[in-house]
């Protein structure tokens, strides 16, 4: 999907035999590689604004944000450094931060206002066009997240998706403080090392 | 860890701090390895939540805005850290971190571009520590105050220090300022418009001018190079009293 604007060549060099992984299309990137940027939009965009979507929910201020983060996926891709994260995780992380930055300036009402609707957004994404090491990875998450306690779910998901602060997470829920961060922190490690080592 | 001399990672890798103290945090992860590693580790579990949403595509029209946007915007310079984090000022690369007074040049030389040319009076401060930048002698200043105003979707944060007399302001989500204009704040002392310099979105600045009897901060889109008064009407201001 999609392709328009990258010359056909690179896309057969790239997608025939081996599939660049999402760090080496990052890495180009951040040599200023503008096809590079290109294919990595198309790999990444669905996943990101899928997340973009869930925080902000305001559809038009989701584009917003989104195009902002792949503008900052441009910018910052120099300092992008494999060694020490998947490039999945450079990006949600860049993605997660303008989502709730944006979420805490605007209005809060307007946002309460919005019902999310994870089936008006369907996606409508080429799955061929994901890329071979993240198909896998995709199951994986799933399934780790599956093996939080509820409890850790609940706290997780409220501080992470809906951009409350730990202490709101704490009221929200009924629950001290202390309580709600060793959930969320416990529930993130869990996770971490269910996906153990992997980036 | 939550002692006094790290900072909360958990808070830093879910996004639960304020501007103030993402900028404070950012300062310490530059020094402090452990709380690199401890935020990198929460980092990548967080990514994971992030991976688990439902994936959804963009309208097709995005792809083309981005990659023009992206045609035209410079990248940053590497940062030691590797991670993505907020650096200022002015696209300070590390390097010129260890050089201070550097960043002074460059807020000299952004001086130069506004009209009515105003004299730089901010000094050099100490030099004994890390060099911190002129963002952050105003940000950890001890009677900081943030103020946001939010419309079209972006927002303006204004940090501002009565103590050392000088605010920072920060476009957030904002798109670049279209072709031949820029964004130009102002304060507003005694009922008047004065230029307190140009902004750029995502990049906080130290507004040019004292905040001292400013009752409040305000952004304009101004032909390039700036105006000498505001020639249109603000598109976000907040009251700093």
């Amino acid at each position: 999907m999609l392709v328009t604007g990258v010359p056909p060549a690179t896309m057969d060099a790239m997608s025939v035999g081996e599939a660049p992984t999402l760090s080496d299309l990052l890495q180009q990137v951040g040599q200023g590689d503008e096809h590079a940027f290109a294919r990595l939009y198309d790999e990444a965009a669905a996943r990101l604004h899928g997340l973009v979507c869930r925080v902000v929910v305001d559809r038009a201020l989701a584009e917003e944000v989104t195009q902002e983060v792949f503008l900052e996926i441009w910018r910052g891709s120099p300092s992008f450094d494999a060694s020490r994260g998947s490039a999945l995780s450079w990006m949600f992380t860049i993605a997660h931060r303008k989502a709730v930055d944006r979420v805490r300036a605007v209005d809060a009402s307007r946002r309460r206002d919005t019902t999310y609707s994870a089936e008006q957004n369907a996606p409508s994404y080429d799955s061929t066009a994901e890329l071979v090491d993240d198909r896998m990875r995709a199951d994986r998450v799933r399934s780790a997240i599956g093996a939080l306690t509820d409890r850790q779910r609940e706290a997780v998901e409220l501080a992470y998706f809906e951009g409350l602060s730990h202490t709101e997470v704490a009221d929200r829920l009924g629950i001290p403080l202390g309580t709600a961060k060793s959930r969320i922190r416990d529930g993130l490690l869990r996770l971490r090392d269910a996906l153990g080592g992997e980036s | 860890m939550t002692d006094d001399k790290h900072i909360d990672t958990l808070d830093y890798a879910m996004d639960a701090l304020d501007e103030v103290g993402r900028r404070r945090a950012d300062q310490h992860l530059r020094e402090c390895a452990q709380c690199r590693t401890e935020v990198a580790e929460l980092q990548d579990a967080t990514a994971l939540i992030g991976e688990s949403t439902t994936p959804v595509s963009p309208p097709p029209s995005m792809r083309d805005s981005v990659l023009a946007a992206a045609a035209r915007t410079p990248q940053h310079p590497p940062t030691a850290q590797g991670r993505p984090t907020r650096v200022e000022p002015a696209g300070a690369a590390p390097r010129r971190r260890n050089r201070p007074g550097q960043w002074l040049l460059a807020a000299a030389a952004a001086l130069v571009l506004i009209a009515g040319g105003v004299t730089v009076a901010t000094k050099p401060w100490q030099q004994d520590k890390a060099p911190v930048s002129a963002v952050q002698q105003v940000e950890q200043a001890p009677d900081a105050r943030s103020t946001t105003a939010s419309a079209d979707g972006g927002s303006l944060v204004v940090v501002a220090s009565a103590s050392r007399g000088k605010a920072v302001a920060t476009l957030r989500g904002m798109p670049p300022a279209p072709a031949g204009k820029t964004y130009q704040a102002w304060f507003i002392s005694g009922g008047k418009p004065v230029s307190a310099g140009m902004l750029e979105p995502d990049k906080a600045t130290v507004l040019d001018g004292s905040v001292t009897g400013a009752s409040a901060a305000a952004i304009t889109v101004e032909p390039a190079g700036g105006s000498q008064q505001p020639t249109s009407k603000p598109i976000m201001s907040v009251t700093l009293t």
